[in-house]
C-alpha cells in the first residue's frame, strides 16, 4: 500500500487546485492556514476570568416594580420573583449532537428593581469542563427555568454537555418555556414566533446593530481563529438582550392575560383564551364570553366544545343559541341538532333545523355535505318511525 | 418417496429440460449433529425452549454458546434455516438474564429484518416471559418509542446507517445504554463488503471508541452466509480475533440443484432464450404439480413481468386460477403489503411468489420447496442464500439456477465443478480508504475530541492519525488547541455521508413527453454521464427515450418518449495518471504493479448502434465536464522476455489494439464473479503502449474514488481469474465474439479477433499456472 501521506498529499493538491478554481478573481484567502495561537487569551475589560479559558461578567439591568406583573397565569404569585431564573446559551452549531458545545451561557434574576445577568464564555474548546463546571450552581432544583424554546434546545444541549463531562442530571431545575404560551396567543397571527420577531410586534423592542442568530457559530469560529473579538461582542451583546427579552415576554403575558382587549387582534385573544383554558379558566372563560357576545363565531366554538366535554347544559344551550342569533352556520345547527335529537329527543325538530342547510351545498365541504345527508337520512327514518 | 421425488424423475426425463441442463447436483439428506442444552441455562429460558419443543441444539448452536460465553468473539457462517438466530439469542438472553443492567445491539442490514427480528425475539424466543424488553431503534421508529427504546430497551435492534447518523452523533443520549453494552451482533456480515464494509469497519471503531469513553467494551457475535473468508472479513470490520464457528449441525432434505442455460436462438452472435419466459415457463411447470415455488429476478422490472406472465397464464375463472396464488415481492411495496405477502407464504395460502433479492436475506416465508433463479444474482453467496429458500428439514427440495447471456452467468453454467466447490468468493473491503476513513473521522471527533496520540482502529499508527487530523485542520473542520483536535465545522458530519455508496449525488431523471413532468428514476453522476447525456438514448421499463438535457449542477435529467431505431453507447475516453507505485513484481507471464492512480475520465463521443445488427449508424458528441478520482489500481504490463509480450509477438500488428481491448473487457466480465462485487465496481483500461510502463498494459481500478480493496483482490485472484478467462472464451459458442465473451466485434478488418485472443490467452497462460503454483 502506498503511504498515507502521500495519498493525502495527492489530496491536497488537489483540494487546493479546486480552491483555486474556486477563487479565480477573488483575492486569495489566506483562510486554511493554522493559528499556533496557543497562549490562553486574556479576559476583555469588564471580564474576569474564572478558569483558563472561562471568562464571566454580571451586568444589572433596569426592571422597574412596576413592570414586574405577576397575575397567576404563568407564575402563582409574585413570591416565585426570586426563584425566576431567565436563561440562555449560544452554541456551535444549531442542530444538537455530541460535537455541538455551549460557549456562552446567561442567567439573568431579578433583585429588587434590577435585572441581574450574569455571562459565562467559552474561549477556546480546552476549557470545557471548567465552563461547565461554572454553571453547576446555577442548576439547582429549587429555581424555575425561564427559557425561549429551552424545552426544545437549550435544556437538551446541558443535559449532553453534563453527561459528557460525567455529572449526574437528576435533580435539575423546573422548566418554564415560554415558546408554548407565546406561539398559542401570537401564533395564528404572526406565522412565525421567533424571539426577534415577538420582540419587535409584540414587545416593541427595536435592536440595533444585532447580528443574526444564524450567524452566530460561524461567528464564535471565526473568533477561535482569529481572536477578533469584533463579532463576538456582537454577540454577547445580543445574548444580553435574549435573557432581557425573556423577563419582559414573561410579564407581557401575565399583563396580557387579565387585560385582554391590549390585543387588538381577534385571533390573538382567541389564542389567549385557548392557551389560558387548561391554566386559568375563569379568566379563560370569560374572555372567550366576551369574545362571543362581541360577535365573533369561533369563541363560541371553543365555548361548545368546552362546555360539551364538561355537560354543562344550560351553558351549552345558551352559547348555541348566541352563535345561531350571529348566523344560521352549519356548526351551530349541527350542534343545535345534537342535542334536539340525543337529549330533547325531538327528532322533528332537529329535522326543521337542518334541513335548510341542504340549500348552502355549494357552501359546505365534502365531508360537511355527506355529514349531514348522514344525518338527515337518520332523523327521516326515525321521524317516519314516530 | 414423496410426490416431489416423482416429478423430479419427470423433469430429468422431459428431453427438452434436460438438454439444457449443463450440471444435476444431487445434494443428499442430511442428519442433524445435535448437542443437549447447555447446563448454565437459566430455568427460564430451558423452560421456554422446551415449551418450544426444543429440547436439543445443534452442534454449532452450542459451540458458538460456548464460545460466546468464554467472551470471545464469534462468526458463526450458516446456510438459511439452520437455526442462526437461537446461535446469537441464547448466549445474549442468558447473559443479560444474569446482569440485569446490561444491554445488547443487534445489527442488521436493512430495516425489514430488523423488524422480522424483533417479532422473533419477542414471540418466539422470549414469549413475553422474560424480564427483557426488545426495542427496535430505526429511521421508522416513531418520536414517542424513541426515549424508553434507549432508556429501558435491553436488546436495541438497529441499523448500519441508524447507528452512523442517529446513535453515535447523539451518545450522550445513549449514555445507559452504551455504559453497560455487553454484546453486539452483526448479522448478515457478508454484506458488509466493498464499499459498505469499509464503512463498517469505521463506524464499528466510532462505536468502540464512544464504548470505551463510558467504560463499556462489548463482545461481538457475527453471522455470515457462506464466504471464502468469514473469519478474516469478520476481523477486519471488528478488528479483534474472532473464533470461527463453521460446522453447520442442521439437518436438511436432500436437494437438488439444476444449472441451466436456455437454449441458442443465434448462434453466431451467441444470443440465448431470454431469461424471463424460461422462468415463466419452469416455475409454471413446477407450481402447476403443486410445488411451491419462489422465482428470484435479477430487477424489480422483472420480477412484475415475470410474476404478471405467470398469473396470465393460470388465469381462468372457471378454475380459480387452477387453484394458485401468486403473488410478486420486491421493495418499494408497502410495508403491511410485504407482512401480508410474507404471512401468505409462511401459512401456505400463497403458492408462488417471484422476488427481487429483498426476500433472499432472513426474513421469515417459511420453506418453499423450489427456487427458481432467473439470471444468476451477483454473487455466490447469494445464489446459495436464493437457492436455500427452497428446502424444508425433511423433505426433497429443488432450485433451478437459470444463466442469463452475461458473462458471469455464463461462465458459472460452464462451469459446475466451479460454482459446486466450495465459494472462492472472498469479500474485500478496505476501511483505510482515504475517503472513506476521513469522512468517519469527522464524525469521531464530533462525537469526542481527540488527543495527540489517540488511535481509532488497528491499522494506523498515532503518527498517521495526526496527519489526517492536520489535514482536517487546515480544511477549517477541527480545531486544534492545547493538544486536542474539536470538531469546529458546520452542522453534523454524519449527515453528508452515506454508508452505501461513495457518491452521494444522483441525478433524477424526469419524462417530459407530451407535457408530463414526472419522475421516473435516479442514477448516479458517473453512470449519468455515460447513460444519460443530451441525445441518449435511454431505456427504462420497456420505453425507450432520449434524454433532451443533463443538469449536473442541479442534478437533473430530462427525457423524453422517442421511436429511434437505434441505441446509443459512450465512448468513454480515460485518461490514467500513475501516482505512485507500492509494489512491482516480475513474473513469468507479465510484470505486476500496484499503486495509486489518478483518474480522469471524460464521456466525449458516442455511438449510435441499430437494434438488432448492432450496425454502427454514426458517433455524436458530447460536452459534459471530466470525473477524476484518486484510487487503487493493479497494472499488468506486457514487458519484454515476459510470456504476454510474446503472445503479442504473435498478434497481427493491425488488430493489436483490439486484441488488448477484448482481453479488456473480458477481464471485466469476468473478474466479479471473483471479486464479490458488482461489474461497475472496477474499471479497465488498456494501453497498447502505456506512457507509465512503456509496454502494452492493462489497468485494472477500483471504480470508488481511494479503493475499496478490488485491485487487491485482484492481484491476489490474478490467475485464478485469467484462467477463468481464458476458458470462457475458448467455450462460448460464438464465432467472432459476443456479449457473454469478449464483446461483439466492431472491427473492419477480416481477421477473427475472437481466435487472436484465444491464441493470445494460450500463450500468455500455458505455463503459467503450474509455474505460479508451485
Amino acid at each position: 500500500m502506498a503511504k498515507l501521506s502521500g495519498r493525502l498529499q495527492q489530496m491536497r493538491a488537489m483540494r487546493e487546485a479546486a480552491e483555486v478554481k474556486r477563487t479565480v478573481g477573488e483575492t486569495a484567502e489566506v483562510e486554511g492556514k493554522v493559528l499556533h495561537t496557543q497562549e490562553v487569551p486574556l479576559p476583555w475589560p469588564g471580564w474576569s476570568a474564572v478558569a483558563p479559558y472561562v471568562w464571566k461578567r454580571s451586568l444589572t439591568l433596569p426592571c422597574p416594580l412596576e413592570t414586574q406583573h405577576t397575575e397567576g397565569l404563568l407564575l402563582e404569585d409574585s413570591s416565585l420573583l426570586p426563584n425566576l431564573v431567565f436563561y440562555d446559551f449560544e452554541t456551535t452549531g444549531l442542530s444538537g449532537g455530541a460535537g455541538t458545545i455551549i460557549f456562552l451561557a446567561g442567567f439573568g434574576s431579578i433583585k429588587g428593581e434590577q435585572l441581574c445577568v450574569e455571562q459565562i464564555l467559552l474561549v477556546d474548546y480546552p476549557g470545557e469542563p471548567a465552563f461547565i463546571r461554572a454553571l453547576l450552581p446555577y442548576l439547582s432544583s429549587e429555581k424555575l427555568f425561564v427559557s425561549y424554546n429551552g424545552k426544545g434546545f437549550d435544556r437538551h444541549m446541558l443535559l449532553n454537555r453534563l453527561r459528557i463531562h460525567g455529572y449526574h442530571t437528576a435533580d435539575m431545575p423546573h422548566q418554564l418555556d415560554l415558546l408554548y404560551p407565546t406561539r398559542k396567543i401570537w401564533g395564528k397571527s404572526l406565522k412565525r414566533c421567533n424571539l426577534g420577531r415577538i420582540e419587535e410586534l409584540v414587545l416593541n423592542i427595536h435592536r440595533e446593530d444585532d447580528i443574526e442568530g444564524a450567524y452566530i457559530p460561524e461567528c464564535y469560529q471565526e473568533f477561535l481563529r482569529s481572536q477578533d473579538d469584533g463579532c463576538m461582542r456582537s454577540v454577547v451583546a445580543h445574548h444580553v438582550q435574549d435573557i432581557a427579552s425573556l423577563a419582559q415576554l414573561l410579564f407581557h403575558i401575565e399583563k396580557t392575560s387579565v387585560n385582554p382587549e391590549s390585543l387588538d387582534d381577534e385571533q390573538a385573544r382567541l389564542g389567549l383564551g385557548l392557551m389560558m383554558l387548561p391554566i386559568n379558566e375563569a379568566r379563560a372563560i370569560s374572555l372567550l364570553e366576551a369574545e362571543l357576545s362581541a360577535g365573533n363565531e369561533a369563541a363560541g366554538r371553543i365555548l361548545v366544545q368546552y362546555y360539551k366535554r364538561r355537560r354543562q347544559l344550560t351553558k351549552l344551550r345558551d352559547v348555541l343559541a348566541r352563535m345561531r342569533a350571529l348566523r344560521a352556520g352549519y356548526f351551530q345547527l349541527i350542534e343545535t341538532a345534537k342535542i334536539l335529537e340525543h337529549i330533547d329527543k325531538q327528532p322533528k325538530l332537529a329535522l326543521s333545523l337542518i334541513q335548510p342547510l341542504l340549500q348552502q351545498r355549494a357552501l359546505l365541504s365534502e365531508v360537511h355535505f355527506n355529514e349531514l345527508q348522514h344525518r338527515l337520512r337518520r332523523l327521516e327514518r326515525k321521524t317516519s318511525v314516530l | 418417496m414423496s410426490t416431489n421425488d416423482t416429478i423430479l424423475e419427470k423433469l430429468k426425463q422431459d428431453p427438452q429440460f434436460s438438454s439444457q441442463v449443463s450440471r444435476w447436483h444431487t445434494l443428499p439428506m442430511r442428519e442433524g449433529t445435535y448437542s443437549p442444552i447447555p447446563d448454565d441455562l437459566s430455568h427460564e429460558l430451558q423452560g421456554l425452549l422446551s415449551a418450544r419443543g426444543i429440547t436439543r441444539i445443534y452442534s454449532h448452536q452450542l459451540a458458538a454458546y460456548q464460545a460466546a460465553r468464554r467472551g470471545e468473539h464469534v462468526v458463526v457462517v450458516t446456510p438459511t434455516a439452520s437455526g442462526k438466530t437461537l446461535s446469537y439469542n441464547l448466549p445474549v438472553v442468558q447473559t443479560l438474564l444474569e446482569h440485569p443492567e446490561m444491554r445488547a445491539l443487534y445489527m442488521f442490514p436493512t430495516k425489514a429484518l430488523s423488524q422480522d427480528q424483533q417479532s422473533e425475539l419477542n414471540e418466539i424466543v422470549l414469549g413475553g416471559a422474560l424480564p427483557l424488553k426488545v426495542a427496535t431503534y430505526d429511521g421508522d421508529t416513531p418520536q414517542s418509542l424513541r426515549v424508553s427504546a434507549r432508556e429501558s430497551g435491553r436488546i436495541v435492534i438497529s441499523n448500519p446507517d441508524m447507528l452512523h447518523a442517529g446513535v453515535l452523533p447523539n451518545h450522550p443520549k445513549w449514555i445507559k445504554f452504551l455504559s453497560n453494552l455487553r454484546y453486539i451482533v452483526i448479522d448478515e456480515v457478508h454484506t458488509y463488503r466493498g464499499i459498505f464494509g469499509s464503512h463498517m469497519t469505521n463506524l464499528i471503531r466510532r462505536l468502540k471508541r464512544i464504548a470505551e469513553f463510558y467504560g463499556s467494551s462489548p463482545q461481538f457475535i457475527l453471522c455470515s452466509a457462506t464466504i471464502g473468508n468469514p473469519k478474516e472479513l469478520a476481523e477486519q470490520i471488528i478488528e479483534e480475533q474472532v473464533t470461527l464457528v463453521d460446522q453447520n449441525g442442521a439437518p436438511s432434505g436432500e436437494k437438488h440443484v439444476v444449472l441451466y442455460n436456455p437454449p441458442l436462438v443465434d448462434a453466431v452472435q451467441g444470443i440465448r432464450r431470454g431469461v424471463v419466459l424460461e422462468a415463466k415457463n419452469i416455475a409454471l411447470s413446477l407450481l402447476r404439480r403443486n410445488i411451491k415455488t419462489i422465482v428470484f429476478a435479477r430487477s424489480r422490472l422483472r420480477t412484475e413481468l415475470i410474476a404478471s406472465y405467470i398469473k396470465k397464464a393460470v388465469k381462468n375463472m372457471y378454475t380459480n386460477n387452477e387453484g394458485l396464488r401468486i403473488e410478486s415481492y420486491r421493495g418499494g411495496y408497502l410495508p403491511n403489503e410485504r407482512r401480508e405477502i410474507e404471512k401468505g407464504l409462511r401459512e401456505g395460502r400463497i403458492h408462488g411468489v417471484v422476488s427481487t433479492n429483498a426476500l433472499e436475506l432472513g426474513i421469515d416465508i417459511g420453506a418453499l420447496d423450489a427456487a427458481v433463479l432467473a439470471g444468476m444474482p451477483a454473487s455466490i453467496a447469494s445464489i446459495w442464500q436464493q437457492a436455500g429458500r427452497a428446502g424444508r428439514r425433511n423433505n426433497v427440495s429443488i432450485a433451478v439456477l437459470i444463466a442469463s447471456a452475461a458473462p458471469t452467468d455464463q461462465f458459472l453454467v460452464q462451469h459446475p465443478d466451479y460454482f459446486f466447490g466450495r465459494s472462492p468468493e472472498s469479500a474485500w473491503i478496505n476501511p483505510d480508504n482515504l475517503y472513506v476513513l476521513i469522512d468517519h473521522l469527522k464524525s469521531a471527533v464530533f462525537e469526542l475530541p481527540f488527543s495527540e496520540g489517540d488511535t481509532f482502529g488497528k491499522t494506523l499508527s498515532p503518527e498517521e492519525i495526526e496527519d489526517l487530523l492536520a489535514y482536517l485542520q487546515e480544511a477549517g473542520t477541527l480545531r486544534k488547541s492545547a493538544g486536542r483536535w474539536y470538531w469546529s465545522g458546520k452542522g453534523y458530519p454524519a449527515e453528508e455521508v452515506s454508508l452505501r455508496t461513495t457518491s452521494p449525488r444522483s441525478v433524477v431523471i424526469i419524462d417530459t413527453t407530451g407535457g408530463r413532468n414526472e419522475v421516473i428514476g435516479e442514477m448516479d453522476v458517473p453512470s449519468a454521464k455515460e447513460l444519460l447525456f443530451p441525445n441518449a438514448v435511454y431505456l427504462h421499463r420497456d420505453r425507450q427515450y432520449v434524454s433532451l438535457e443533463l443538469d449536473i449542477e442541479n442534478l437533473k435529467c430530462y427525457i423524453k418518449e422517442s421511436q429511434l431505431n437505434y441505441y446509443t453507447d459512450s465512448v468513454v475516453k480515460t485518461d490514467i495518471k500513475v501516482l505512485e507505485i507500492d509494489n512491482s513484481d516480475a513474473y513469468p507471464d507479465c510484470r505486476v504493479l500496484s499503486g495509486d492512480v489518478l483518474v480522469r475520465s471524460q464521456v466525449a463521443k458516442y455511438k449510435k448502434l441499430k437494434f438488432g445488427t448492432h450496425e454502427n449508424l454514426g458517433y455524436g458528441d458530447i460536452h459534459l465536464p471530466e470525473e477524476e478520482i484518486h484510487t487503487r489500481a493493479v497494472l499488468m504490463a506486457f514487458e519484454d522476455a515476459t510470456r504476454a509480450a510474446a503472445a503479442m509477438e504473435a498478434v497481427n500488428p493491425e488488430i493489436r489494439e483490439h486484441v488488448i481491448a477484448h482481453i479488456g473487457t473480458l477481464i471485466r466480465n469476468i473478474a466479479p464473479v471473483f471479486l464479490l462485487c458488482e461489474r461497475s465496481d472496477i474499471g479497465i483500461a488498456e494501453r497498447i503502449k502505456d506512457p507509465f510502463t512503456e509496454e502494452p498494459t492493462i489497468y485494472i481500478y477500483d471504480t470508488a474514488p481511494g479503493g475499496i480493496g478490488l485491485s487487491e483482490g485482484f492481484a491476489e485472484k490474478r490467475m485464478l481469474i485469467l484462467k477463468a478467462a481464458s476458458e470462457v472464451l475458448s467455450q462460448c459458442a460464438c464465432e467472432y465474439g459476443c456479449p457473454s465473451c469478449i464483446g461483439p466485434d466492431e472491427g473492419k478488418t477480416e481477421l477473427n479477433k475472437k481466435r487472436a485472443v484465444i491464441e493470445f490467452f494460450k500463450t500468455w497462460l500455458d505455463e503459467g499456472l503450474t509455474a505460479e503454483h508451485s
